[in-house]
């Protein structure tokens, strides 16, 4: 039966009688997207894992000129207690032409750098040199801001939100102004 | 009518399912209300964390969960006991000396409304069953085998006002523990208005289209 | 668009299939919402397939992690619970809606010729979907699971002469243990797929020899209608009903489909106190235990199970229509309905000698059913053709002979 058949066979407005189906199409489309969240969304971090999104750490026992490699999110983070030859040569240069950037919007206390210990052009760990660090994978280098000096890393060390509690101790993974 | 007969015949074949809730014996639970309230899940939150969690533990149920319950992180840290806030309520007593004591380990309590019929109820029930006999000896009648002994002093107590407070706990620790089995209970039930006004919204329409379209057939 | 549908179209039958097999497929215009199931069926497969994905992303088939596994999906997977809901929900809502799917064939007498090769497939479906059923219920480890399977298991001892060895190769162990419990999953991923195969080779079947309808015989090309919009539309509008059921149970009771034993988890050294299988096992357990030797009773369940395949030959009347026309085999029906309601009753009661007895009856009168059936059935129909067949059912037959004529006329 074809649809002309049907439109000569029921009386009324052949708009009127498609609001309907069209109408019962979006409610029933609207309600398979929304059916389909829960699922999407069941992939993303549990509450156990977000639960640990956070860490603190002690920094106490952090000797000066130090680095500390701790976790967190499952990365390495570097933590670094940086001498005041370090924060100086730091402050003085701007970094290399690939990603300048002053060494005060890289710290929040001069004396700590911390970074995402992760070489930002494919992810290995870099090791630690006494000029800054050195990525075993292809040969990038950063200074003592965790800035890149030499490719093919595309960007400085990446950094991430943390803050002091107090002297002796950094909450990794929050700002001050989150809470 | 035949749609009325297919759906009440699906609806009576799925609750063929409650047949197995017959078969287990109905014991005689006490008949009460246990609560939904935050606050009497919270009240029942202190009770247990100050005695059952002496000997139980509630492995499941995490520090941090308590914040669900209405606890503020300092209300909870006197509990931690050295323990971090993401990992599970454990019991004060180690698993050797419970066994010594008990010559068991005393359940895991996460679960329990779960893990009886009428779970709650249960609990409440088994708290208040305390007896004592004519030789002084105190029995559980709900549990004779309980190795746990009358924890709140239930069966010796004369004073009324004190007899209604300890109900009052024995009903704080169910919803306690109602919550603590089924802690997404609450977000469930309101979902699941919402998703059966949906339903049966849609299923209106469905109907007016099929209606419609039958009716073409005259 | 049009294009690429008709580059597809040159090289695979898209077009045509949609049109043959979705379109115009012609579908009796007097289907009663009866035959709404094997579409709801069909639903709740891909339910659980995909509920089942999303829960196997978050479960570890581990017998020292499968019980913490499932907590962890149960409180701190995003809607865990709600996924978890609907799969063991859903394995309740597959086994009632299958049910009433082979209820209706059966009074409406849909598996005689030419359809048994439908009745065969959907008997291996309800099989496959038995023993699915069955492996994924010990996956949450818990005490139930458990001893299900440890008790289901031992079942196969009754095999002679290897039956201690085969209990042990299907355990993989002495007891059900962590290599029963890993295999279990990785079948309990498989078969559904094997399923939905199945499914498509029940489909093709139906395609080819056209749904049954409630009068019994084949109805002439002016009593089918197009499948769409008017069943497309009449079974989306029986899924939104059926919908609004399984969401209740979902939603507001889903406890009730899991045992309180199984919210402890597996302890090898203590069975609970009374084991009960599934609701949707129930009476098949209750023969298995009216049986008092293990061989017999194991023949007897499984025979309960496959009996329903020789169908097609048992029931000899020609009488169309099923039950609708045959008042004989209407009470039959009615009367086997009610045993099998007993049987589930009795399976979940602790055995007592009143109750054992009353389930040797139930059981003897549900293969009383089948084995008499032969025997009444052509009684029945003598008698039905000797006292004249109501005017609705002979003008049928006499519609269905010209439809015959006309077809062999061509």
């Amino acid at each position: 039966m074809s649809e002309s058949d049907t439109d000569t066979l029921l009386p009324g407005d052949p708009e009127r009688r498609h609001f309907l189906e069209k109408t019962t199409g979006v409610v029933a489309g609207a309600g398979v997207a929304a059916a389909a969240w829960p699922f999407i969304s069941s992939m993303n971090p549990s509450t156990d894992i977000l639960s640990k999104a956070t860490v603190e750490i002690d920094i106490s026992k952090i000797e000066v000129g130090e680095l500390k490699t701790v976790e967190w999110q499952g990365k390495p983070i570097f933590i670094l207690s940086r001498t005041d030859e370090q924060i100086s040569s730091s402050q003085a240069s701007m970094g290399s032409k690939i990603d300048p950037q002053a060494d005060e919007e890289r710290v929040l206390r001069p004396e700590w750098l911390v970074v995402i210990g992760l070489c930002t052009h494919l992810g290995c760990v870099p090791t630690r040199k006494p000029e800054g660090w050195f990525c075993p994978c292809h040969g990038s280098r950063y200074d003592n801001s965790g800035r890149v000096l030499r490719g093919p890393a595309p960007h400085n060390l990446h950094l991430l939100p943390y803050y002091f509690i107090s002297d002796e101790i950094i909450l990794l993974g929050e700002t001050k102004e989150q809470i | 009518m035949k749609l009325t007969n297919a759906t009440l015949i699906l609806l009576l074949t799925f609750l063929l399912a409650p047949t197995q809730l017959l078969a287990s014996e109905q014991q005689a639970l006490r008949d009460v209300e246990i609560g939904h309230q935050p606050e009497e899940i919270k009240r029942g939150a202190l009770v247990a964390l100050n005695l059952c969690v002496l000997c139980h533990s509630l492995k499941y149920v995490k520090y941090h969960n308590l914040q669900e319950i209405g606890f503020l992180p300092n209300e909870i840290e006197p509990f931690l006991r050295g323990r971090e806030m993401s990992q599970g309520i454990l019991s004060s007593t180690t698993h050797e000396s419970a066994n010594d004591l008990f010559g068991m380990v005393p359940p895991d309590l996460s679960l329990m409304a779960k893990a009886r019929q009428n779970g709650p109820r249960y609990i409440y029930s088994l708290l208040l069953a305390y007896h004592e006999q004519e030789n002084s000896a105190i029995e559980n009648t709900l549990f004779p085998d309980v190795k746990m002994p009358d924890v709140l002093g239930y069966s010796v107590e004369e004073d009324e006002t004190m007899r209604l407070e300890m109900e009052q706990m024995a009903l704080d620790v169910s919803a306690f523990l109602a919550w603590a089995a089924d802690p997404r209970a609450e977000e469930r039930r309101s979902m699941g208005k919402y998703v059966i006004a949906y339903l049966v919204i849609l299923t209106l329409m469905l109907y007016l289209v099929k209606r419609k379209t039958w009716a073409r057939l005259g | 668009m049009s294009k690429i549908i008709q580059w597809i179209d040159q090289r695979f039958p898209l077009t045509t299939f949609v049109k043959h097999d979705l379109g115009e497929y012609p579908t009796p215009r007097n289907l009663s919402y009866w035959w709404n199931f094997g579409f709801l069926a069909g639903f709740v497969l891909v339910v659980q397939i995909i509920s089942g994905i999303f829960l196997a992303m978050h479960y570890k088939a581990d017998a020292g992690l499968a019980f913490d596994s499932v907590d962890h999906i149960m409180r701190e997977v995003n809607y865990g619970w709600l996924i978890r809901y609907l799969h063991s929900t859903g394995a309740s809502a597959f086994f009632a809606v299958i049910y009433i799917h082979m209820a209706r064939t059966l009074y409406y007498g849909s598996y005689r010729a030419p359809r048994e090769l439908m009745w065969w497939t959907g008997q291996v479906l309800l099989l496959m979907l038995m023993a699915t059923a069955f492996m994924g219920y010990l996956l949450p480890w818990g005490q139930m699971s458990y001893w299900g399977a440890q008790v289901i298991t031992s079942l196969f001892r009754a095999t002679p002469f290897i039956g201690d060895e085969i209990v042990i190769w299907l355990r993989g162990d002495f007891a059900v243990g962590d290599a029963t419990l890993t295999r279990f999953y990785a079948l309990h991923y498989l078969f559904p797929f094997l399923i939905f195969g199945m499914v498509m080779i029940h489909l093709i079947a139906l395609h080819y020899v056209k749904s049954s309808n409630p009068s019994g015989i084949n109805l002439a090309a002016k009593d089918n209608i197009p499948f769409h919009p008017y069943f497309t539309v009449k079974d989306l509008y029986g899924l939104g009903l059926f919908l609004i059921i399984y969401c209740l149970f979902v939603f507001f009771s889903p406890e009730l489909f899991i045992e309180p034993e199984n919210n402890i988890p597996a302890n090898p050294m203590q069975t609970p106190p009374h084991i009960v299988p599934e609701w949707y096992f129930l009476p098949f357990y209750a023969i298995l235990r009216s049986v008092p030797d293990l061989l017999g009773g194991v023949l007897a369940m499984g025979t309960s199970v496959i009996i329903f395949a020789a169908m097609p030959y048992l029931d000899r009347s020609k009488i169309p229509g099923g039950a609708r026309y045959r008042p004989i085999y209407r009470i039959m029906f009615y009367l086997f309905i009610i045993d099998v309601a007993v049987l589930t009753y009795l399976g979940a009661q602790p055995p007592t000698e009143l109750l054992t007895v009353v389930g040797q009856v139930a059981t003897f009168i549900y293969f009383a059913a089948f084995v008499s059936l032969p025997f009444v059935s052509k009684a029945e129909e003598k008698w039905l053709r000797r006292r004249g067949l109501p005017p609705a059912i002979e003008e049928l037959i006499r519609c269905e002979a010209q439809e015959r004529s006309a077809k062999s006329g061509k």
